[in-house]
C-alpha cells in the first residue's frame, strides 16, 4: 500500500526522482537514467536501511527511488513517521527550522517540514527514505528521464504541490544515526581527476592531440545536463582520415560513420571541446570518442559546477573495476552506537 | 571498407564493441544484425544489452561479473563466426510523409539554412517534385535506433538515393516527427529538439510515444527496431490533418507487412548494378 507520503511545497532548482536507472532498453535509442552519482544515492539507501543503488547498467534491481537534487534541495512535508538520509554534495538540512546532518540518517515524524537549501562544494545531493518513494515504476525503474520525458512523476522534475508516495511500512529503527564514512562520502567531490579507459576512437586523434588531452587542464561550461557536460580546453586534432569516410560520415574531421555512445563516452566535435556523456546520453553519434569515463566516477562528472577545473588520467579497465568494486563491497556505513538515536 | 577481421575495442568498464567496417555499408549492417541475433539467441549470462548501428555491434554487460578477458576472448570468437545472414525477419512499415510541410519550411527560414527538398532539387538540378519523388522512390532499410529514444538511422535499399551534407552547425529547435537527411540517412525526431541534418518535410504519424496510445507501440514507446524497413509516401496537408486526427483519437493503424528480406538476393543484385 501506498497511502502515506510526502507533499512537495517548494521543488527546489532541479528535483527529480531517481533510483538505479533502467536496462535493456540501449537498442531502442533509450538511456539509462538513474541517479547521475549513483555512489552518493547508494550510500544514501545503505544510511536509512534500504537495498543500496547498483552502478549503472546492471541487471540488479534499481534499488529503492530517492530525489536527485541539483544546485538548490526542495522543501518538503512528511505526512507519516520516515527515517531520511542527504548525501552527496553538501547542503543546508533543516528539520522545522533545526539543523539536521549531512551524510547521516535521522528520523522525521509526521507534520514535520525538511528543507535542504543551497548545495555547495558539488552540484548534486541525494535524498533517500526508508522504504523508497514508490511513484509507478516505467520499463522496470522509477527514474525520471527528464529528456525523453518519462518515468518519476510525468516524466518531469518535481513541482510545488507533487505527492510522493511512500510504503506503508512499520518503520526499522536500527538504522536511524549511521553515518558515511570519510573516505567514501569524499570520492564523488575530489573530483578535480576524472578517470578514463582510452577509446574507442582515440586511434583517430593525432598524437600531440592524446598528449594535450591527458596533459592539459579541461574546464566545465555553463551548458550541461544529465544527457552530458561540456568542457573547454586545447583544441585537438584529426589524422587524416579515406575520402570514403568522409563522403559517408560527414566533412568535419571529427565525423565518424555513427556508432554506439557509451555512458562516460567523451566525444570532441570539431576537436574543439570535449562532452562527457551523462546518464541520459544520446546511445549512438557521430563524432569521434577519446576517451571514455568509468562508472565509478560518473558521479565525479555529476558533482562538477561550471568553472571547475579537471585532469583525465588514464586507467586500464581492470584498475576501473577495482575501483568499482571498492565502491560496491566496500564498508562505507558506520553503525550508530545505540539502536535508536 | 569492411574489415578482413572484426576490430574489438573496449569502451570504459561494461561496454565493447565489434567493429565490422567504418564506412556506412549494408553489407556490415547485415553482419552486425547477424551477429546481434546470434548473441540474442545464446542468451549468455552477463550480456545486458547488444546494440546494433549502422558498422558495428555494442555489448553491454554486468560490468562486475566477469573479467575483461572472458568478454574479449567470447566476442572474438563469436565475431570470427559471423557471416552474412541468408534473410533477416524485416517488418515494412508505410510512413504517411508530408515533404516541405509548413513548420520546416518555417524553420527553415527562420534559421537562414536552405530547406532539405530545395537543397536536393539544387544539387540534382531538378524540381522539388522529382527531388521528393528520389527520396521516396526506394524502400529504407533500418540500420539503427538510437541517440533519443525511437530515433532512426534509414539509408536507401534500391537505389544509391540523395544525399545532403550535414549541417555546419546544428540547429537548436526542431518540430517532432520532422524528417531529415544527413549523407544518405534519413531520421526523424522523436520528441522537439536539436539536429544537425537538413529537414526534408514531417510524419503524420508518431514515432515515439512514451505514453503508448496508438496500435502497435509497445510500453517502451518505440515502434521501430533495426532491421526493419520504410516507405515513405508523400502527403500533402489535407491527408496529413486527416491522419493526424485518427492518430489524436487513438484509431490509426500503421501499414505494416512482416516478411522474410533476402538478403543473398538483395546484395546479387546490387553487386550487379555496381558491375
Amino acid at each position: 500500500m501506498t497511502t502515506q507520503g510526502i507533499e512537495v511545497l517548494d521543488a527546489g532548482i532541479l528535483t527529480h526522482i531517481q533510483d538505479g536507472g533502467r536496462v535493456g532498453q540501449l537498442p531502442q535509442g533509450i538511456a539509462p537514467s538513474g541517479a547521475q552519482d549513483y555512489f552518493s544515492l547508494r550510500l544514501a539507501n545503505l544510511l536509512v536501511g534500504n537495498a543500496p543503488t547498483p552502478a549503472p547498467l546492471s541487471s540488479k534491481d534499481p534499488g529503492p527511488a530517492g530525489l536527485e537534487l541539483t544546485a538548490k534541495g526542495p522543501t518538503l512535508r512528511f505526512d507519516t513517521d520516515a527515517i531520511v538520509a542527504v548525501t552527496g554534495a553538501p547542503a543546508e538540512i533543516t528539520l522545522n527550522g533545526r539543523r539536521r546532518p549531512h551524510n547521516a540518517s535521522f528520523l522525521v515524524s509526521a507534520g514535520d517540514v525538511l528543507a535542504i537549501g543551497a548545495i555547495t562544494g558539488g552540484m548534486r545531493s541525494y535524498l533517500a527514505v526508508q522504504g523508497g518513494i514508490r511513484n509507478e515504476p516505467y520499463i522496470g525503474s522509477r527514474s525520471t528521464h527528464l529528456f525523453a520525458q518519462f518515468g518519476g512523476i510525468g516524466g518531469r522534475a518535481l513541482q510545488a504541490g507533487d505527492q510522493l508516495p511512500l510504503a506503508d511500512e512499520p518503520l526499522r529503527y536500527e538504522s536511524v544515526g549511521s553515518i558515511v564514512g570519510e573516505e567514501a562520502a569524499r570520492y564523488s567531490l575530489e573530483n578535480h581527476v576524472l578517470h578514463v579507459t582510452a577509446g574507442p576512437q582515440d586511434h583517430l586523434f593525432t598524437e600531440e592531440s592524446i598528449d594535450a588531452f591527458f596533459g592539459e587542464p579541461w574546464t566545465l561550461g555553463a551548458l550541461n545536463s544529465r544527457m552530458g557536460f561540456r568542457f573547454a580546453g586545447p583544441k585537438l586534432s584529426f589524422l587524416p582520415r579515406p575520402n570514403y569516410v568522409a563522403e559517408a560520415a560527414g566533412t568535419d574531421p571529427s565525423n565518424i560513420v555513427d556508432d554506439i555512445i557509451p555512458i562516460g563516452g567523451i566525444q570532441c566535435p570539431s576537436g574543439s571541446e570535449a562532452i562527457v556523456m551523462g546518464v541520459e546520453n544520446p546511445t549512438v553519434g557521430g563524432f569521434a570518442k577519446i576517451a571514455t569515463v568509468i562508472s565509478a566516477d560518473l558521479g565525479r562528472v555529476g558533482q562538477l559546477s561550471p568553472g571547475d577545473t579537471v585532469r583525465f588520467e588514464r586507467v586500464s579497465t581492470e584498475q576501473a573495476l577495482e575501483l568499482l568494486a571498492w565502491q560496491l563491497h566496500g564498508d562505507h556505513i558506520v553503525q550508530p552506537q545505540s539502536a535508536v538515536a | 571498407m569492411i574489415y578482413d577481421v572484426p576490430v574489438l575495442r573496449r569502451l570504459g568498464d561494461c561496454y565493447y564493441t565489434v567493429e565490422f567496417s567504418d564506412d556506412a555499408d549494408l553489407q556490415a549492417n547485415f553482419r552486425v544484425l547477424a551477429m546481434m541475433q546470434h548473441l540474442q539467441r545464446e542468451n549468455i549470462p552477463g550480456i545486458l544489452d547488444v546494440i546494433p548501428t549502422m558498422r558495428q555491434l555494442g555489448i553491454v554487460v554486468e560490468a562486475d561479473r566477469r573479467k575483461p578477458v572472458y568478454w574479449e576472448r567470447l566476442l572474438t570468437e563469436y565475431a570470427s563466426q559471423v557471416t552474412a545472414p541468408t534473410t533477416i525477419t524485416s517488418r515494412l512499415f508505410t510512413l504517411p510523409a508530408w515533404y516541405r510541410d509548413p513548420w520546416s519550411v518555417e524553420i527553415a527560414e527562420r534559421n537562414g539554412e536552405k530547406h532539405g527538398v530545395d537543397w536536393i532539387a539544387e544539387n540534382h538540378g531538378i524540381s522539388t517534385d522529382e527531388a521528393i519523388r528520389k527520396h521516396s522512390e526506394t524502400d529504407h532499410w533500418l540500420a539503427c535506433v538510437g541517440w533519443g529514444p525511437g530515433c532512426f538511422f534509414a539509408y536507401p535499399l534500391d537505389t544509391e538515393g540523395v544525399t545532403l551534407p550535414k549541417l555546419a552547425t546544428a540547429r537548436t529547435f526542431t518540430h517532432v516527427r520532422t524528417f531529415c537527411l544527413g549523407g544518405k540517412c534519413t531520421a526523424a525526431l522523436p520528441l522537439d529538439g536539436p539536429s544537425g541534418y537538413p529537414m526534408l518535410g514531417r510524419f503524420a504519424t508518431p514515432i515515439y510515444e512514451p505514453i503508448p496510445t496508438t496500435h502497435m507501440f509497445p510500453e517502451s514507446g518505440v515502434l521501430f527496431l533495426a532491421g526493419d524497413r520504410h516507405r515513405y509516401r508523400p502527403i500533402e496537408g489535407d491527408e496529413y490533418e486527416e491522419i493526424q486526427a485518427k492518430v489524436i483519437e487513438g484509431t490509426y493503424r500503421y501499414d505494416v507487412v512482416e516478411e522474410e528480406f533476402d538478403v543473398s538476393e538483395y546484395s546479387r543484385q546490387r553487386a550487379t548494378v555496381a558491375a
